[in-house]
């Protein structure tokens, strides 16, 4: 900790030098400002500002915040673009400070209230920045692509990108060059959330009601990023709307959904943000249930934000989110009782403070809260019969935790002292509080005597903080390096760690709007997620570094390739990446995530279990290269996009595969997506989704035979042997390739004073491919009266049609 | 945790509702034909037993009614050398007697030496070659452990008797500064006698039959001192008592249950033995489990699969009558 408050002072001082040495430049003129919404004052991050004819520009932060500054005043011309909007031309002579802040106009309503009918649009150009590996989707294209069970998930989505792969079938974790679903930090306006999963996997707790932007950094990563290795998936929440009050919402067969944003005060300093979602099947099957018992399964979120615009210098921002899924069961058929419920979810609250120390200097101040918890609890009453057949009363109760909870500040400066610099500087100090297991039983006979099992592990405490500089430099006009370094440590009980990470993109944009791009990016990840499925089961379990459980770590090399057309509103980007992970966390073979058997008898054997956790772990090394091309349209009649990975991921781990290198699971060829969004008229949206990928790597069986156990003392045992497999070699076998096609259509119709209502009809697996879900041994008789041994695949989905309805107003 | 399993379960079966099912022929499944041995030496044991199956394509016809090779082949080569002599192992069936039932007697086939011709030593190191025909040749080698545990040390505790079963507790002390892995059995052992007259009204013990039940799952069979160096080692079983009450009128003849004993073994086993057995165990645990990594199972036979494993056993009684 004192050795981060150090490098704290250390940055800045380099930041004192730096700013002296930028001082000592010419005058200089600068306007800054913020950039909003027309018609809802949300502000816009991610706007490109320049000056046309000229190469000078910058992109406002996700704050909606930029600033530009120019070495002479002459009258010049600042364009603002931002995909989706109308873009802005100022025409105008700087004077030595000014403040313009700007609102840009949705495109939608330029086409209808404007009749401007034109693909053309400006838009941020791809060759035009030093980042790398990034993307980002517009949330009304997520809101556009057909969606299972018409859930709209941003996920799933993101599962549509080269460079991003899904797991199994239907599921929405996510594996992002090669790396693990451990390996990507998810972040709610600041916040980690840690499960980002509903029902089993299936669906992501993100709902695009209330989210402004959604951003994937897959490699190239800005200092300003850390604590996963593969990849950030950075979400924002919109503030609210200023101007008026603003709802929408929508049922679909799963579950149904709303919305509400508006001012809160008059001056329209303040607004708020509410949206919830919730499945509510078990609302319609529950008042048929016997009034002795419940039961059922439903998952709800809601994110909450609210804010005040204290004026051009200083913002607060309040936002939370909340959700959990939750199976319960109740019998009270006295005097016999049951009563179980299984319940998890996240909650995260983020208290920002923009504040503007000048025209140049950005800054702001995060606290931040989250906490993830499963719990399972259950009681039950039931007779137990004595040798004499009399009956007595049995209480019995489970209750079963595990989490992880942290709280953390945050502090992030943009410092733009000139033309050619734009800094980024901040720290991180994030308290986590691991609960891996805590796990009782109570047993209490009808003689009240109890039996009491508690395997219960110490909460543990973990700090980790991350400290960054990065600069933009542009040193000739052409050329464009975010170069950073990033200072994050990690302590918990005797366990410390810390390191340095090196990161650095280079862009150097060629005539015909080309550009080549390079980076290189070291990444820690401190934090683990034991898993043994993959699919984001609430029984995975974070857990922190500790002596024997080493850091992850990557090293990550990318080159690539960005083209703009900006005539036709397409971008096309072809990168190529080499990463290599080590100390990456394995579960060992046959172990539980939930609660190994080793935990059970160390359990009675009394032993002492705070580290039986990190006996489950078993770590090596992954290395994993590939090509990614992709050709994206985000604006236009006729959007989306074209995305093919050609990839090779491989792992090696002393505990596994007798040590010898294997194919990761997710290890795969060939990634193809292509997504189209036809916006056929103004009432009519038609979308389809193909996806093919080669099928993951998996171990089957090659050959079965009987083995006994040996009981010492015993010859007759001897002779009950059990049946044993020999798998070969991990993950040799390649299970069949994955192809799916869905459609949607959706019907739009305007109403009075703006409402409008969207009906929309879609198909999963349009052609009712039978994909695989996973691979078993079965047997059949034959005529004959011979038995045989086949494989089998099972699948989930087939054909899904389904039909959501949806309003705004 | 039962009830957390079906809990997910639960859930997991609500998608499976969803879900389709097809014959794979898509993938090929590569069958390498090896043999199967298993084999376990001890210094205080009087019999040393090789068995020797082959291993069965996981898909195909079935070839017998196991669908599996359960009976140990006739035709292999046994060899086993201790560094100093070398013997060849003979394929033989030994009877069986079933400590159930009469009628339950059954054959052992298998390749069997006396110890008395071939002594196994604590410390000393063994190699046993396999071949058959069609099959690749076999080579494996195992240490018998040095040191067993201290008899003074290891204790059985007779326990709670529950209506129908004991709860025999087995403590014993590790061994302080070493590694040590232990192979254990615990087992409550009887014999039925049943008395009455026989034809000629002459009363006399009509049968008598041993019965052993065990009292340890085969999970609690293999133990670590991992993180336990040093310290006692308490681990209860659970087996069916057997008692029969004399009858009121025992005219026509009766039972009883005699020479009630408890009896435990402590083995010393090697690293690679305990490893093999607890991945066995978890690759069974986890069969059926469509999320689990498989177990891969660490045998210690070149060019085939199983073990060749040795243990150094220590055993204590304890008699129930005293």
């Amino acid at each position: 900790m004192k050795l981060t408050l150090l490098n704290l002072l250390g940055l800045f001082a380099c930041l004192a030098i730096l700013s002296s040495s930028f001082a000592q430049s010419p005058e200089r003129f600068t306007i800054s400002g913020y950039v909003k919404e027309e018609g809802s004052g949300e502000l816009l991050p991610g706007v490109s500002v320049y000056v046309k004819g000229q190469t000078i520009g910058t992109q406002t932060n996700k704050y909606g915040f930029y600033s530009i500054s120019f070495s002479k005043s002459e009258e010049l011309t600042l364009v603002y673009s931002f995909v989706g909007y109308q873009q802005v031309l100022k025409t105008l002579k700087p004077p030595k400070r000014l403040e313009l802040n700007v609102s840009l106009q949705p495109q939608s309503q330029v086409l209808e209230e404007v009749k401007v009918v034109s693909d053309a649009f400006e838009q941020q150009k791809v060759s035009e920045t030093a980042q790398m590996s990034q993307i980002s989707v517009p949330i009304q294209q997520i809101k556009s692509i057909p969606a299972f069970l018409g859930e709209k998930d941003v996920l799933k989505v993101l599962q549509l990108m080269p460079g991003v792969q899904k797991g199994r079938e239907g599921n929405a974790g996510i594996y992002v060059r090669g790396g693990g679903p451990d390996q990507n930090l998810l972040i709610l306006d600041d916040a980690p959330v840690y499960n980002a999963y509903h029902l089993l996997g299936f669906f992501s707790v993100f709902n695009g009601d209330a989210l402004k932007s959604v951003e994937l950094t897959k490699g190239g990563f800005p200092a300003r990023f850390g604590g996963r290795l593969s990849s950030v998936i950075e979400m924002q929440m919109k503030e609210g709307n200023r101007e008026k009050l603003r709802g929408e919402g929508g049922i679909g067969i799963l579950s149904a959904r709303l919305a509400l944003d508006g001012p809160l005060t008059k001056n329209k300093k303040m607004s708020f943000l509410f949206s919830g979602r919730r499945m509510y099947g078990d609302l319609f099957y529950r008042p048929f249930i016997p009034s002795n018992q419940d039961g059922g399964y439903y998952f709800y979120d809601a994110n909450f934000k609210i804010n005040y615009d204290f004026g051009q210098k200083d913002k607060l921002y309040l936002s939370s989110y909340l959700g959990q899924d939750k199976g319960f069961v109740e019998d009270n058929t006295t005097p016999e009782t049951t009563k179980g419920q299984l319940y998890w979810g996240n909650s995260t609250a983020t208290l920002r403070w923009n504040h503007l120390f000048s025209e140049r200097l950005f800054a702001n101040t995060s606290l931040i809260y989250s906490d993830y918890f499963f719990n399972t609890y259950l009681a039950k009453k039931a007779y137990q019969y004595d040798a004499n057949n009399q009956k007595s009363l049995r209480k019995y109760e489970l209750d079963y935790q595990s989490g992880i909870r942290d709280m953390g500040v945050k502090v992030d400066i943009d410092y733009l002292p000139n033309p050619e610099h734009s800094l980024k500087m901040g720290f991180q100090v994030t308290n986590h509080r691991f609960v891996p297991r805590s796990f009782s039983t109570v047993d209490i006979d009808s003689a009240a005597n109890i039996f009491l099992n508690k395997l219960s592990i110490d909460p543990i405490d973990a700090v980790e903080t991350g400290l960054y500089l990065e600069d933009t430099y542009r040193p000739l006009s052409n050329l464009r390096i975010n170069a950073g370094l990033r200072w994050a440590t990690f302590s918990s009980g005797q366990a410390s760690y810390g390191g340095l990470e090196p990161r650095l993109s280079v862009a150097w944009t060629l005539p015909r709007d080309y550009a080549l791009k390079a980076s290189y990016a070291t990444m820690n990840q401190f934090v683990h997620l034991l898993s043994n499925t993959g699919v984001g089961l609430p029984t995975d379990r974070w857990v922190p570094s500790t002596a024997s459980v080493l850091p992850q770590q990557s090293r990550q090399i990318a080159l690539g390739m960005a083209k703009d057309f900006p005539e036709k509103g397409i971008t096309l980007t072809f990168e190529g990446y080499y990463k290599t992970m080590k100390n990456v966390v394995n579960l060992r073979e046959g172990t539980s995530s939930l609660l190994d058997e080793d935990g059970l008898s160390s359990l009675l054997e009394g032993e002492k279990s705070n580290d039986l956790w990190q006996k489950q772990i078993t770590q090596g090394t992954s290395w994993s290269n590939g090509y990614e091309l992709m050709i994206q349209k985000k604006v236009g009649r006729f959007s989306g996009w074209l995305g093919y990975t050609l990839s090779w991921t491989k792992q090696q781990d002393p505990n596994l595969n007798g040590g010898k290198e294997f194919w990761a699971h997710y290890d795969r060829r060939h990634d193809f997506s292509l997504v189209g969004i036809y916006k056929a008229s103004k009432r009519l949206t038609l979308s389809a989704t193909w996806v093919y990928g080669t099928g993951n790597a998996i171990t089957l069986a090659q050959s079965r035979y009987q083995t006994y156990s040996n009981t010492p003392g015993v010859a007759y045992l001897q002779t009950h042997g059990s049946t044993a497999y020999d798998y070969g070699e991990r993950n040799s076998f390649r299970a069949a390739a994955y192809h799916r096609l869905d459609l949607s259509v959706q019907l739009h119709r305007k109403m009075k004073k703006g409402h409008e209502r969207t009906w929309e009809w879609s198909i999963y697996n349009a052609y009712g491919q039978k994909n695989p879900f996973f691979y078993d041994y079965a047997s059949r008789q034959l005529p004959n009266g011979q038995s045989e041994k086949y494989l089998k695949q099972y699948s989930l989905f087939g054909f899904i049609p389904s039909f959501s309805y949806s309003f705004k107003f | 945790m039962t009830k957390i399993a079906s809990y997910i379960s639960l859930l997991l079966l609500v998608v499976t509702l969803f879900s389709c099912e097809k014959e794979v022929d898509d993938i090929v499944i590569p069958y390498t034909k090896q043999l199967v041995v298993e084999t376990y030496l001890c210094p205080q044991d009087s019999l040393i037993q090789v068995r020797v199956t082959s291993n069965e394509p996981s898909i195909g016809i079935v070839t017998n009614s196991y669908g599996i090779a359960t009976m140990s082949m006739s035709n292999a080569l046994v060899i086993l050398s201790d560094g100093e002599q070398r013997k060849i192992i003979k394929f033989s069936k030994r009877k069986q007697v079933s400590p159930y039932s009469s009628e339950e007697n059954y054959y052992l086939y298998g390749y069997f030496l006396n110890t008395k011709e071939f002594p196994i030593r604590a410390g000393k190191t063994y190699t046993l070659t396999v071949t058959a025909p069609d099959y690749p040749a076999t080579k494996a080698t195992c240490t018998v452990p040095e040191s067993k545990v201290d008899k003074e040390t290891i204790q059985i505790i007779k326990g709670s008797l529950a209506t129908t079963q004991w709860h025999p507790k087995l403590t014993w002390k590790d061994v302080k500064g070493e590694e040590n892995y232990y192979n254990i059995s615990l087992y409550y052992t009887f014999k039925t006698e049943y008395r009455g007259p026989d034809l000629k009204g002459v009363w006399q013990i009509v049968t008598s039959e041993a019965g052993i039940y065990p009292a340890l799952f085969e999970r609690d069979a293999y133990l670590s001192d991992y993180g336990l160096d040093g310290q006692v080692f308490t681990k209860e079983g659970s087996a069916y008592y057997y008692d029969l009450a004399i009858p009121a009128d025992t005219s026509f003849g009766y039972a009883v249950v005699r020479n009630q004993k408890i009896v435990a073994n402590v083995a010393a086993i090697s690293k690679e033995f305990y490893t093999y057995q607890v991945k066995l165990i978890k690759q069974r645990d986890s069969q059926g489990n469509p999320f689990a990594e498989p177990v891969q199972l660490t045998g210690n036979i070149e060019g085939g699969l199983g073990f060749f494993g040795a243990y150094n056993r220590t055993e204590v009684v304890l008699d129930l009558k005293k």
